[in-house]
């Protein structure tokens, strides 16, 4: 049976993907400071709108959602409609603490479970199809230990899995280069893995992207150049990275 | 795992009419489940299966514990009282001193158990039905994915009766909330003064959960759902948090929940 495959709005990156990112899967993009994680991702909600006709949710950990609306804009400046589609709600900003504390004795006691709440009802209720959560690494920070941080990210990655939605999540690399890439949890249970490069060339910083992995589809895996355009994020798949 | 009250096991069950005869200090509790003695503080809940609840409402093992020693002997001849009634040979000393429970495994929940003096809430909905219904759902969606299902379902209820009655206002939507809840026989609802940093604390007796064992964790995901969809809708914003702080499951003798609007 074909997979039903969600395409990313990223031209390029979808040849590399077969198509696409797996409907209801969860992939993660890694990169370095500067390596356009976030407006990936905002790519990602504006392109599902205007080509899939998919409403989106970004949720922010950190970010409020004028400084994200101001970059983006700044960075893709032919992206007419996007404050409209802010405006219809088509693309919903939105910054969140992901726990909230409860009294529990005298100490008061981190909850993911509205956390899970809000999605759960962006999905279901209002019918958003796409969903951001940017970082990954900002929610680590919320927990005490990496257990309960597993635990939760357990939970999050199998409540997405059973909604109508496909998830993407950014997550912070220490370093831009290649050489100095390193792996956490979040890359291992992730179905997708993408990551982002900031190269040193000469005197410049050259961009580049690898998709690592894809659970479910036949990728490929070459470190190809990526360029932001005035009309978004471009992936060149057949060209090398110099 | 988490439990706000002590317990103890009578080893077989209780024939609720009779032991009340023998033991006058034993009441009816609310929705009429279970009986219930009060000993100072404390409130000592006998169930038909033969389980013993003592717990200090509103407060959590550590204030229990203290307040437990603070009435011993009190404590001591209501449940050797209530041994003897019972016809049980259980040494309630004994299982008090080691300061025991009963506690059930949630992943393990076979029946949430009910009891022929409240066959039916509110003379209207099975008990049987609604049992069917929480562990259905808990046996077929793994882990808690089940309560998500649960969480879901309150949350349409809530939503729905927002959008047919529209509060006009905070006091609206409370009195609102508190008829759908009771009306769907989950209970008796009321707003009391919360602590600082919380925005609504809701209390509610007589909720489907009253008289489940100690699972450990709160069981009102469709209340607290009604509660989290009612408010989400009425605010049309989703960083509404509500959390069963107080439940049956978690040893206490009534449901509470906190409400916070998240700032950002």
């Amino acid at each position: 049976m074909a997979i039903e495959r969600v395409r990313t709005g990223v031209p390029g990156l979808d040849d590399m993907l077969s198509g696409g990112i797996p409907k209801k899967h969860h992939t993660v993009i890694v990169g370095g400071p500067g390596t356009g994680k976030t407006t990936f991702a905002l790519q990602y909600l504006y392109k599902g709108v205007k080509e899939s006709g998919e409403h989106g949710v970004f949720i922010s950990l950190e970010e409020t959602p004028d400084k994200l609306v101001e970059n983006v804009k700044a960075a893709f400046p032919n992206w007419k409609d996007f404050d409209e589609m802010l405006a219809r709600k088509e693309i919903l900003i939105e910054k969140r603490q992901p726990l909230a504390a409860w009294k529990t004795g005298e100490k008061y006691a981190p909850g993911f479970e509205h956390f899970l709440d809000m999605i759960q009802s962006l999905v279901t209720i209002d019918g958003y199809r796409r969903v951001v959560v940017d970082s990954i690494t900002v929610l680590k920070l919320y927990f005490n230990t990496a257990s309960e941080f597993r635990r939760n990210l357990f939970q999050l990655l199998e409540l997405m899995g059973s909604l109508d939605a496909t998830l993407i999540f950014t997550a912070e690399a220490k370093s831009a280069e290649r050489e100095k890439l390193e792996f956490a949890l979040e890359h291992y249970v992730a179905d997708g893995v993408i990551v982002l490069y900031n190269l040193p060339r000469e005197e410049k910083l050259v961009r580049a992207l690898q998709v690592f992995k894809m659970r479910g589809t036949q990728h490929s895996t070459k470190m190809v150049p990526l360029q932001f355009t005035p009309d978004g994020i471009v992936v060149y798949p057949e060209e090398k990275v110099y | 795992m988490d439990a706000h009250s002590l317990s103890l096991s009578l080893e077989k069950k209780v024939d609720s009419k009779a032991v009340a005869k023998k033991v006058p200090e034993l009441k009816l509790g609310p929705g009429g489940g279970f009986l219930q003695a009060k000993v100072g503080k404390l409130l000592v809940i006998v169930f038909s299966n033969g389980r013993v609840r003592i717990t200090l409402p509103g407060e959590e093992l550590e204030n229990l514990q203290k307040e437990v020693a603070a009435n011993a002997i009190g404590l001591g001849k209501l449940l050797e009282a209530i041994r003897t009634g019972a016809g049980s040979s259980v040494d309630v000393g004994k299982a008090l001193a080691s300061g025991g429970h009963d506690l059930v495994e949630y992943n393990e929940i076979k029946d949430i158990p009910y009891n022929e003096l409240r066959p039916t809430f509110k003379d209207n909905v099975s008990a049987e039905v609604l049992n069917a219904v929480l562990l259905g759902a808990n046996q077929i969606l793994p882990g808690f994915q089940s309560e998500r299902f649960l969480a879901q379902a309150g949350e349409l209820i809530g939503r729905q009766a927002v959008r047919d009655s529209k509060p006009a206002d905070a006091k609206a939507l409370q009195n609102l909330i508190a008829k759908v809840v009771e009306e769907r026989a989950l209970g008796k609802m009321k707003f009391e003064k919360p602590e600082a940093g919380v925005d609504y604390l809701i209390v509610v007796d007589e909720c489907p959960s009253a008289g489940a064992p100690v699972y450990g964790k709160a069981l009102c995901t469709i209340t607290r759902g009604i509660i989290r969809g009612a408010f989400s809708a009425f605010r049309r914003a989703e960083n509404t948090a509500v959390h069963e702080v107080r439940c049956w499951g978690l040893g206490d003798a009534d449901c509470a929940f906190e409400v916070r609007m998240l700032s950002v």
